[in-house]
This record gives structure tokens, sequence and C-alpha cells, in this order.
């Protein structure tokens, strides 16, 4: 067993030091940002979302089907 | 189905959870595995990671939407359960998934691909057009399908819950 934890932790060190050394492109997340967060954000949001709620307001509305074609039925 | 029963709350139910699969399926496959388009890759082309990880965040409000509607198909799946005028009828809830799902394709294809052109179904073509027809087609296919279930569904009025 602490063979086998010796091991791991041989390969291990290596790597969590090796992930040090890489970075996220941190200059591409500032400019994704400022191409998502511009003038256009909340026309992008709301094209987004348009088909969205469309079908959200089409769900819905089939919840009253039944009396749409005259089906009454018990609560 | 007998007059006092309702398929309204079973359909809504399905078609929402459908519509919110629906849409998981088009991220999935061709945002994610296939990669032809992402939602904003007419307007923003992914060619370098910038407009990639532009695309990725409204690919991301994008699948937060159509997995808000599942939740809420979810829940409105609950409240048929528990209600006895509503039959439990597994053709009514594959027929509403299948139609969900139709128009979602049908909804979203009009406004996104041919309205607003957003993107296509494939940007990787020249041959655009085709590519969205396609997808209507399919949803169209989905949506005649569905209805289909949820007509033969109205004989069912099994209630397996007591």
């Amino acid at each position: 067993m602490r063979h086998i934890i010796k091991n791991i932790l041989i390969l291990t060190i290596p790597l969590i030091t090796l992930t040090e050394t890489i970075s996220a492109c941190p200059r591409c997340r500032a400019q994704a940002a400022a191409g998502i967060y511009n003038a256009d954000f909340g026309l992008n949001f709301f094209f987004m979302l348009l088909p969205i709620l469309i079908l959200a307001a089409l769900g819905f509305g089939l919840y009253y089907v039944d009396d749409l074609l005259g089906n009454p039925g018990r609560r | 189905m007998a007059e006092n029963q309702r398929q309204g709350p079973l359909i809504s139910a399905g078609v929402l959870m459908g519509a919110g699969l629906g849409g998981f399926v088009d991220g999935i496959v061709f945002h994610q595995i296939l990669q032809w388009h992402h939602m904003l890759s007419s307007y923003t082309p992914p060619y370098d990671l910038v407009n990639l990880k532009v695309n990725m965040f409204w690919d991301g409000i994008f699948h937060a939407a159509v997995w808000v509607m599942v939740v809420v198909g979810l829940g409105l799946l609950w409240r048929a359960g528990q209600r006895r005028d509503v039959p439990w009828s597994g053709r009514t809830f594959l027929g509403s998934l299948m139609a969900g799902w139709g128009l979602f394709n049908l909804v979203e294809g009009l406004i996104d691909h041919e309205w607003l052109g957003l993107h296509h179904v494939n940007e990787y073509t020249n041959h655009h057009t085709a590519w969205d027809m396609a997808f209507l087609a399919f949803g169209a296919a989905m949506l005649l399908g569905g209805w289909g279930f949820i007509r033969a569904g109205r004989k069912d009025s099994s209630f397996p819950r007591v």
C-alpha cells in the first residue's frame, strides 16, 4: 500500500508543478469579455432567448388545450 | 378518453421537456461534438480563440435557458401526475416530447437561422439553405409524429396510481 502511495506521489507532484506553469490565456479572457459585454449585449441576449420564450409560451398555452378544444375536465 | 379527463397538463409538460431536450441535442451534437455552428457563429465566426470564447458564452446562455425549460416541464409533469383527471398515458407523453422537439427545431430554425441569421446548421458548407431546410423538415416530421401519438393517447384512460 505504501508502495502504491509513493508511486502516486511520484507521478502527481511533477504534474502539479507542471500545471502551475500553464495558464488559461488571461489576455484572451479580457478580449472575450470585451466581445461579450459590449453595446450589443442586450440585443444578443434578447435574440438568444426569443425562441425559448416563444416555445415556453406555446408549452404553457397547451396546458389549457382542453379548454380551447371544449373539453372541460374536473379538478 | 372520457369527457371529464384532460390531456393538456401532460401535453404541456411533455412539450416543454421535449423542446428543452431538443435544445440540448442541438447544443451537444451541433455546437460541441460536430462543431458545425455556435449561437452567434454567423455574426462572430469562431476563427480564433477569442471569438470561440464569445460564442461559448452565448452557447452557455442558450443551454441555461433550455435547462430551465426542462426543469419547468418536469415540475408540470409532477403536477400532472398528481391529478386524477389527467390520464397517465405513455403515448400522450411520448407524442408531446416528440412534438416539443419538433417545435424547437421549427421555432429556433425559423427565427435564428432564417429570420435573424444568427447561425446556420452547418457553417462549413456553401449549401447553408439545404441543411437549414433539413433541420426544419426534421422538426416538422417530429411534430407530425408527435401529434399522431397524442391523438392515439386520447384513447388512454389508465390510472396506475392510487
